[in-house]
């Protein structure tokens, strides 16, 4: 008996060996595997480099207002042809202090090197300043790689509500800054004469065009490259006086690898974590579905009787059900997180399966030795585990690969929607933001094409793999069938 | 059994089946308490009216209004049977939905500004139809031609370039190249419309309204067409390579008859039944995953209102949109089978068939 039984197990790795290397000998299957392989990689480090806090962090739009909105990944230029700001911190300013006849003065520079063919999309300037009893004088002024200097903004501290010392601090939109605009017309009418209305400057054109009396409302600009310098200037009354902090946010055009949305959120992030999310739904979606198919095939095709003929009924009834009306319809109701998702996927999703393993479990059942075991006494489960098993498990093995791509794309609809997990951003969610924000007729391709993309490669790796399996496995079906 | 026998039984185990999503649909709704909360609403909406409608109730004091306003509600509830529990309220809401009736939408009107759920779905309906028929019998069309181009030289260049042009856009969710295409077709280029069904506003003579929806239709069809015609021809390939091993087609050939004939006359025709369950089913199957591609087409069909009536919480579109996609579903299945049981008469007499 042991003798047979390490011949047999002998003859199981003769098979298993004789299907590796067929497997190898197929591009597109090595190819899926590979795929599958940097997918499950990349889902490991995402979850590793990007823990849950920052999932929750992504959710919350109200994070990321300092990130230029709808900015297109930093490769854009490859297709626009001009080289397009990325954002720039500005800090670590130097302090110059002197006085003059018991007034107080301290000067910082922040230098701002730019070499794009765009201005930024906006500066977001923070002064900070601590003062003892009259409130300090702050003028803040942008000097040109020409030379030229524009006062931008000027203004007397306010008092805090403790002090003294009293704290001041002022952040200031530099673009959309009423003041700022009305500055950039003086500065035109000083040096050009030319009034132009504040509602139609454009504070950007003036910081960063080559100057020309009309640069301030022209739809397109020439900017001067170089060192800007970004220049803060305080009078104050005490010697305690001080600035206590000076930055600015040169918001730029494009944003990291993947660009930003609607809200300035970093795509990256949220594109990252729907790969291990995509991968989760669809692998675990279709081994549950594809057990629940192959169990309810088998049985319903081996034991024909009352038994076989009220599972198929089932599996007839859920085999012509709308399954994403359907799922919509519940999702609604539910809002499932992932792990209600999984189950209620794989409910709707297996009887196509039940339905071919009924038939192979038929096929099988006919054979001459499923026959001969059953005249020498083999019990059913003898005959379900040594003879219908082995038929079936190869098939359902190249199933669960080739159903993977449905689940995906029907997760990504019901995201879409906006009713899928509630936290776990997805590529479907992320789609579906980006229609509802009018991507597509705004021209925000970046938004569109990644998610989509990662959908597709997820896709047709898992297709790749499957149909590969596929190959290998039907034949040997036919042959023995 | 008789033909008629067989096709009634079908009828009644499919009406059946149509019923039973119908009741879970309802169980569902019912069970968390939403088809209450829907009826509460619009009997809170009506008795506002009522009250508005009478001067003198407007004049009373606050307590007492609201206390005319709890009867008056109380009182509606009892006509309508709210006050019953939800369970013995089932058949009447099973028929009602049976005899299409699926009451008020909340929020939703029709383009003719009419609320009944029915109204909507009818105004909605013949487009989603319109579109995805059209799409689903050109991607037909065009696969089982470069099917049979690939079925004659099998692993020949075009069939390999074509099983892989097959295997990429099976892996594209049909939604996302609409979303591509208008970027590209719609956006960039500025060669088609970005979405609509007709201009709006719409032409008002019919020859040219019949164009404007025509050239609306451009863009959405060739996405259909783009992801779908490739798993066809694929798929009809791979049936006459079957085909192909089969005895009768040895006899074709051995009677000399030219690889033309055995192509059409035979192959083509012994694969018919099954290009036939295909072509009904990725129609079927198109309409339930025309949600998400009408949303981004702006295509205001079946889809459409399906995806407004989820944004806007409208229960009763939401119940009656599950429905008709569930009938729609049925009626293809029990049309397959009418038409299995004229092509095959093995069907309907009950003998099994051998795959």
């Amino acid at each position: 008996m042991a003798k047979e039984q390490r011949k047999e197990r002998k003859q199981g790795n003769r098979e298993l060996a004789e299907f590796i290397s067929q497997f190898r000998q197929s591009k597109a299957g090595m190819l899926g595997l590979v795929l599958i392989t940097m997918f499950v990689l990349l889902s490991v480090y995402v979850v590793v480099a990007y823990p849950y806090e920052e999932v929750v962090k992504w959710n919350d739009v109200r994070e990321w207002s300092d990130n230029p909105p709808t900015a297109p990944p930093f490769w854009a230029k490859v297709f626009s042809g001009k080289s397009l700001p990325e954002t720039q911190v500005l800090n670590g300013s130097i302090a110059r202090r002197y006085n003059v006849e018991g007034i107080y003065f301290e000067d910082r520079v922040l230098d701002l090197q730019y070499s794009y063919d765009e201005p930024p999309s906006e500066i977001i300037v923070d002064i900070g300043s601590t003062f003892q009893g009259s409130a300090p004088l702050i003028e803040l002024s942008w000097i040109k790689p020409s030379g030229s200097t524009i006062m931008v903004f000027r203004t007397a501290a306010e008092r805090s509500i403790e002090g003294p010392p009293y704290s001041y601090s002022h952040e200031l939109y530099i673009y959309i800054d009423q003041e700022v605009k009305s500055n950039m017309a003086n500065y035109l009418l000083s040096k050009y004469g030319v009034h132009v209305p504040v509602s139609s400057i454009s504070v950007a054109n003036v910081l960063f065009g080559k100057e020309s009396p009309s640069v301030a409302n022209a739809s397109s600009i020439d900017v001067e490259k170089g060192i800007y310098q970004l220049k803060v200037h305080i009078q104050a009354y005490d010697p305690k006086d001080a600035i206590t902090g000076f930055s600015a946010v040169v918001k730029g055009k494009v944003w990291g690898w993947m660009g930003t949305d609607i809200w300035g959120r970093d795509l990256l992030i949220g594109i990252l974590w729907g790969t291990p999310v995509a991968l989760l739904i669809g692998a675990l979606t279709s081994v549950l579905s594809v057990g629940i198919g192959m169990a309810v095939g088998v049985i319903s095709g081996f034991y024909e009787g009352r038994t076989g003929e009220v599972l198929e009924r089932i599996t007839d009834f859920f085999y012509m059900l709308p399954v994403l009306p359907l799922l919509i319809f519940v999702s609604f109701i539910l809002r499932p997180s992932v792990w209600v998702m999984i189950p209620l996927l794989s409910l709707f999703g297996w009887p196509g399966i039940a339905k071919t393993a009924r038939s192979i479990t038929l096929q099988v059942k006919q054979e001459t030795y499923v026959e001969a075991a059953r005249a020498l006494g083999a019990s059913n489960l003898w005959i379900l585990v040594r003879h219908i098993a082995p038929q079936t498990l190869p098939f359902s093995f190249a199933n669960i690969a080739l159903n993977v791509p449905g689940y995906i794309f029907t997760e990504a609809s019901i995201s879409f929607l906006g009713l899928g997990d509630p936290i776990l951003p997805t590529w479907g969610k992320i789609l579906g933001d980006a229609q509802a924000s009018g991507a597509t007729i705004g021209g925000y391709w970046w938004w569109v094409l990644i998610p989509g993309v990662m959908i597709f490669l997820v896709a047709i790796s898992f297709a790749l793999l499957g149909n590969a399996l596929d190959r290998i496995v039907t034949p040997r079906l036919r042959r023995r069938a | 059994m008789s033909f008629l026998g067989y096709l009634a039984k079908r009828t009644v185990v499919l009406t059946a089946t149509l019923i039973l999503v119908l009741l879970a649909t309802i169980m569902v709704a019912g069970g968390f308490g939403i088809v209450d909360r829907v009826a509460e609403s619009a009997i809170r909406q009506e008795v506002n009216m009522m009250m508005r409608a009478n001067p003198n109730l407007a004049r009373l004091p606050e307590a007492e209004r609201l206390k005319v306003m709890e009867t008056l509600m109380e009182e509606q509830r009892k006509a309508i049977g709210l006050d019953k529990p939800f369970i013995e309220r089932v058949p009447k809401y099973l028929f009602q939905a049976l005899s299409w009736d699926f009451g008020k939408a909340l929020y939703l009107r029709s383009a003719s500004g009419s609320s009944l759920v029915r109204d909507l779905i009818a105004e909605v309906l013949p487009r989603t139809i319109l579109l995805f028929t059209t799409g689903a019998l050109i991607s037909a069309i065009v696969g089982i031609a470069l099917g049979l181009l690939m079925a004659r030289r099998p692993l020949g260049l075009f069939d390999k370039i074509m099983t892989a042009f097959a295997v990429v856009s099976n892996s594209m969710p049909l939604w996302w190249v609409g979303m591509l295409l208008i970027l590209v077709l719609g956006f960039t280029l500025k060669v088609l419309p970005p979405g609509g069904y007709v201009s709006v506003p719409a032409p008002t003579e019919p020859v040219a309204y019949v164009l404007d929806v025509l050239h609306h239709m451009i863009l959405p069809l060739i996405a259909v067409v783009l992801v779908s015609f490739g798993g066809w021809a694929y798929t009809v390939r791979s049936l006459l390579l079957d085909t192909f091993q089969q005895d009768f087609i040895l006899v074709a050939r051995a009677k000399g008859l030219s690889e033309n004939d055995v192509m059409y006359k035979h192959a083509l025709r012994a694969t018919a039944p099954p290009i036939i369950t295909l072509l009904l089913l990725s129609i079927v199957g198109s309409m339930g995953g025309a949600i998400i591609s009408e949303v981004v087409f702006n295509w205001a069909g079946m889809g459409r209102l399906f995806a407004d009536a989820v944004a806007f919480q409208d229960v009763p579109v939401i119940i009656a949109e599950t429905y008709v996609f569930s009938f729609l579903y049925v009626a293809v299945f029990l049309v397959l089978e009418v038409l299995y049981g004229l092509l095959d008469p093995r069907v309907r007499t009950g003998a099994s068939v051998q795959g």
